[in-house]
């Protein structure tokens, strides 16, 4: 790991502008670069646990940072693996698609979603409830690869549909089809937070690793109507009382 | 006592290491070799200027040194938390506010980073035009406080050019603006001193926390082409030529031959590409060198260690240099301009045509990725970016590499040119022990200041040049202490850092050359002979502020005298980023003073006139169309611009074209610029006595006293 690590952890720092939890937080040390260093810093046993883990926490895993390096360096998989090791968690095996259909909605809370974009496809869709969003979080821990396998296995020959920023990353990392469901709804995309399919802002995670007054902050930069939020950020936006266009919420409502 | 306990902080051991460290590359030798840098104590987050004010109350009455923090680019030192201290991370001050369309303003926090801004006015249609290789990863107070310079600074001018208004806190004067208030300004006005005193003071004074800065229409029209150069003797004239032809190429880029061989063959961001994209001759050479039998990968140490035998092959092998040309705006400017630019530059080397320039243009932000592996293989890479007027360019380009040569590998390029000089920027690698890396910098500083260059065109001094820049201002730095008495009475802010006195050192020579395109004169009411031989014709100097110049109207070059008995001279250059500009301390206290500024050359000039309505109006319309005119006043209710040098006729069709009716063309006439402190006003008010692209000014009246 040391090696592809330590070129992020010498790098001028080139990609904090992408990085949300950077820019959300404003901490030196949510700055990818600055993670990467402490992370090759406990690889080489001069980092204690404790400190390696706080900033491996730090990443929401949104993917940007490659994104925008012109090294196209895979930081955030090499984050995930530290993480992996430092933060493990226990994410529930990969259930059964249900029902028939070339769709199927991956639907990562309790909102059933698929029956309502069914009708308003008028086309079968079938579905996929995970609610820890296929596991993203676990994502290049122990077994990771063979999770992989077995979405590849469940979704060979179908589309999946998404409205979760970290269910979609594990998506494209199995390199299944898969779209947003705004897409296939036909609505516009409205700005989002960080736009694309990079959908995180930081602070659902900033929120999980207990820092309330980071998520606050992130939450308070996108106030307002015309928010396009997947389903992590538009809960967490939610719960801030922020107005989100929640895109299940319109299906739901409108079908 | 104050306490700083309500504004957000964090002292735990993540916080306190990320805040350890800047861009220094010795702290990134310190990082790569685990040898712990010194932390500080406590990281804060103000919000606002009250929260910063705060944190410096406090820290200031309990004697806590305190650094200000932007996004810790910095290469010199300036930034890194140090232990016992407080670092006052200034990210929190983020806003980014509209555009105002009739000033062409914007106002901005002073935490905010460099991409995010730009991205920000360009989905409005506007840019900054700054554009250092950090933008990415540096915040405009950084900017402001490091002086920085972008790649586009023909055009756009460097960071102190775009600074119309800064808002500021210090712990003797509280919160204050100086310059042009904004929307969010402390109502409390500092003189208009304090703007140059902030501009480069590194955290030693004040906080910045937000700035007004001139913004432009994003440009419609690019040109860009690479050249063939012999040498980079004959690329400086041409260089120097284009500059002095006030041509204003938004981009001039010298690679000397060394340079050009390692990074000419960089090529842009690939669709998400691997390394190997940047191909260049040093990777190349790095991976042959790993490719041998028995030599571990960290070694590139082995030919590291004889830098004085790798010059000598890079300098056998190499040939040529690669100059890169471009201007962007108005199309008619751009076509006016590069046609003639075209022409000047093809009469000294080879046209290779636009691919070189877009090559470059593409890959302009990749160049910063090129150190890592020079570290991973256990040497160390460092930078030093110095400038001189142009007769002294060539003697502080050979001495640095002749004292660097023995102890590292080094090239360079020459990448902001100025009618006076420009800067050059030299890069090294060696073999990575602080020993090594000490004794580079020493040998690199000594011979900058023995040719009578400046220590730092645009990178700032820190810890790493501090004793040198103390050096170099002299007995000027007299106006710092006393600002510094002024903002910062306990001496909290960055301390050790800036200026470190010791071994004065006479300053050089300022003969001037012709080809300095120079004159002599001296402060105070400028002689109508010199008017009509400078490039600007103030009325006095020194000029006005910059908020009331054209971003491009330089004022004095160097100032000399002597101070209680002590020579001086400031300047060296067409720009320093050695810390404030100190040249009005000198005048104010200093005694046999002179002065130099820009010379216009002979050349073909045009002048038109035009009576009509609103000629003040009309005169911004013609600098809003991208046109730079050497002259332009109102004379006798006549609105008077001109234009000198080759392109001057094509300058002037374009500027008719602004005006209805069209200018009349007429003999050439000098037309003093008002140098004395002016008002905003509407550009229509009668009054009217000078503009910019983004205000109109009037005199001072009674009744605004
Ligand atoms: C890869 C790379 C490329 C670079 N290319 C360029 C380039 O092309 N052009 C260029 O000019 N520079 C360049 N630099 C240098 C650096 O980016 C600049 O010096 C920049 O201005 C620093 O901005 P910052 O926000 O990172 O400031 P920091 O490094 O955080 O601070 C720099 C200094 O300013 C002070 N400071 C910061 N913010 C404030 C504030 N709000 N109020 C008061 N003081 C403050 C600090 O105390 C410190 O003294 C480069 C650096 C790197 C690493
Ligand atoms: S991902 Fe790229 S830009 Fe970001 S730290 Fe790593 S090398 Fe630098
Ligand atoms: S993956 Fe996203 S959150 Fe993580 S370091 Fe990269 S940009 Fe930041």
């Amino acid at each position: 790991m040391s090696e592809p690590l330590s070129t992020c952890a010498l790098c001028p720092r080139l990609c904090r502008f992408a990085c949300p939890v950077a820019n959300g937080t404003s901490r030196e040390a949510a700055v990818p670069g600055t993670i990467a260093g402490v992370l090759l810093a406990w690889s080489r046993g001069t980092v204690d646990d404790a400190i390696a883990r706080e900033a491996a926490l730090l990443c929401s895993d949104c993917g940007r940072c490659q994104h925008v390096c012109h090294l196209h360096q895979p930081l955030p998989d090499l984050i995930a693996e530290a993480r992996a090791t430092l933060a493990p968690v226990q994410v529930a095996a990969i259930g059964a698609i249900e029902g028939d259909g070339a769709l199927v909605a991956i639907e990562t809370d309790d909102r059933a979603w698929s029956a309502a974009l069914s009708s308003r496809l008028g086309e079968p869709v079938a579905r996929l409830r995970t609610p820890d969003a296929l596991g993203g979080e676990a994502r290049r821990a122990k077994g990771w690869e063979a999770r992989l396998d077995s979405l590849r296995e469940q979704l060979k020959g179908r589309t999946a549909v998404v409205a979760h920023g970290a269910a979609a990353r594990v998506l494209d990392e199995a390199g299944v089809t898969w779209r947003w469901l705004h897409d296939a709804l036909g609505v516009p995309a409205a700005p989002s937070c960080v736009g694309g399919a990079l959908t995180c802002c930081g602070g659902a995670d900033a929120l999980q690793a207990g820092h309330s007054a980071d998520a606050t902050r992130l939450a308070s930069r996108f106030g307002g109507d015309g928010v396009l939020a997947d389903a992590r950020c538009g809960a967490h936006l939610k719960a801030k009382g922020r107005v989100v266009v929640d895109v299940i919420d319109q299906l739901l409502e409108r079908t | 006592m104050t306490s700083p306990d309500t504004v957000a902080s964090s002292s735990s051991p993540l916080d306190r290491r990320a805040a350890s460290r800047d861009l220094l590359p010795s702290g990134t030798l310190h990082m790569w070799q685990d040898e712990p840098l010194p932390e500080p104590d406590r990281v804060f987050w103000p919000e606002d200027d009250a929260e910063v004010e705060q944190v410096l109350r406090a820290a200031s009455e309990a004697g806590i040194p305190v650094i200000a923090f932007g996004a810790g680019s910095g290469v010199c030192g300036a930034a890194a938390g140090r232990a016992g201290s407080w670092v006052v991370d200034l990210k929190r001050l983020d806003r980014i506010g509209s555009v105002d369309p009739t000033t062409w303003t914007v106002e901005v926090g002073a935490g905010v980073n460099g991409q995010v801004l730009e991205d920000a006015l360009a989905a409005a249609g506007w840019t900054l035009g700054h554009s250092p290789s950090s933008i990415g990863c540096s915040t405009v107070g950084g900017w402001i406080a490091a002086r920085s310079a972008g790649q586009f600074s023909g055009k756009y001018g460097v960071v102190e050019d775009m600074v119309v208004g800064v808002d500021a806190v210090s712990v003797g004067q509280g919160a204050f603006h100086v310059g042009v208030a904004g929307s969010q300004s402390p109502s409390r006005r500092g003189p208009d001193a304090w703007m140059d005193l902030l501009l480069g003071s590194e955290g030693t004074m004040a906080v910045i926390t937000r700035a007004r800065l001139r913004v432009r229409p994003i440009a419609k029209a690019r040109w860009l082409r690479g050249y063939r150069m012999p040498s980079v003797e004959v690329a400086f004239d041409a260089m120097r030529e284009l500059m002095q032809a006030e041509l204003w190429p938004a981009a001039v880029r010298l690679y000397d031959p060394v340079d050009t061989l390692i990074g000419g063959r960089t090529k842009p961001k690939a669709d998400h590409g691997s390394e190997e994209d940047h191909e260049s001759f040093l990777r190349s050479w790095i991976k042959s060198v790993d490719g041998i039998d028995g030599i571990h990968k960290r070694s590139l140490v082995l030919p590291l260690s004889l830098p004085g035998l790798l010059n000598k092959v890079a300098n056998r092998f190499a040939t040529g240099c690669l100059l890169i040309v471009g201007w962007e705006g108005e199309p008619g400017v751009v076509e006016a301009a590069s046609t003639v630019g075209h022409k000047l530059i093809c009469a000294h080397g080879e046209d290779l045509g636009h691919e070189p320039g877009q090559r470059w243009y593409d890959s302009r932000h990749a160049v910063s990725y090129k150190l890592m592996p020079v570290f991973q293989r256990g040497g160390f890479a460092d930078t030093m970016e110095v400038a001189a007027r142009w007769s002294v360019l060539p003697r502080t380009y050979h001495a640095v590499r002749k004292a660097v040569s023995p102890h590292a590998f080094v090239m360079a390029h020459f990448s902001h040119v100025y009618p006076e000089g420009g800067s050059i920027y030299f890069s090294f690698a060696a073999r990575g022990d602080q020993g090594t890396y000490e004794r580079v910098w020493a040998a690199a500083l000594e011979a900058v200041l023995a040719s009578g260059a400046t220590i730092t065109h645009h990178h700032g001094v820190g810890s790493l040049k501090a004793k040198h820049a103390a050096r170099e201002v002299g007995p000027a730095i007299v106006g710092w202490k006393e600002a510094r008495a002024q903002h910062d009475p306990r001496g909290v802010m960055n301390p050790g850092r800036l200026f470190v006195e010791g071994e004065p050192m006479p300053p050089p020579s300022l003969a001037l050359d012709p080809s300095d395109g120079l004159i002599f004169t001296a402060p105070g009411p400028q002689a109508p002979s010199v008017q009509a031989r400078a490039l600007w014709p103030w009325t006095h100097l020194p000029s006005p502020p910059r908020w009331q110049r054209h971003a491009w109207q330089t004022g004095w070059v160097d100032v000399t005298g002597q101070i209680g008995g002590v020579a001086c001279a400031l300047g060296r250059g067409p720009r320093s980023a050695t810390g404030p500009d100190l040249r009005p301390t000198l005048v104010e206290k200093g005694a046999d003073l002179a002065c130099t500024v820009g010379l216009a050359v002979d050349g073909p000039r045009w002048m038109g006139e035009a009576r009509v309505a609103s000629p003040w109006a009309v005169a911004q319309a013609i600098l809003r169309a991208d046109l730079r005119p050497s002259m332009m006043g109102v004379v006798d209710g006549a609105l008077r611009i001109g234009f000198r040098g080759p392109a001057a006729p094509a300058f002037g069709a374009l500027a008719s074209a602004v005006v209805t009716g069209g200018l009349t063309e007429r003999a050439w006439t000098v037309v003093p610029i008002p140098a004395e402190t002016l008002i905003p006003c509407e550009v229509g008010d009668a009054r009217v006595t000078w503009v910019t692209s983004e205000r109109a000014f009037r005199p001072r009246e009674v009744a605004d006293v």
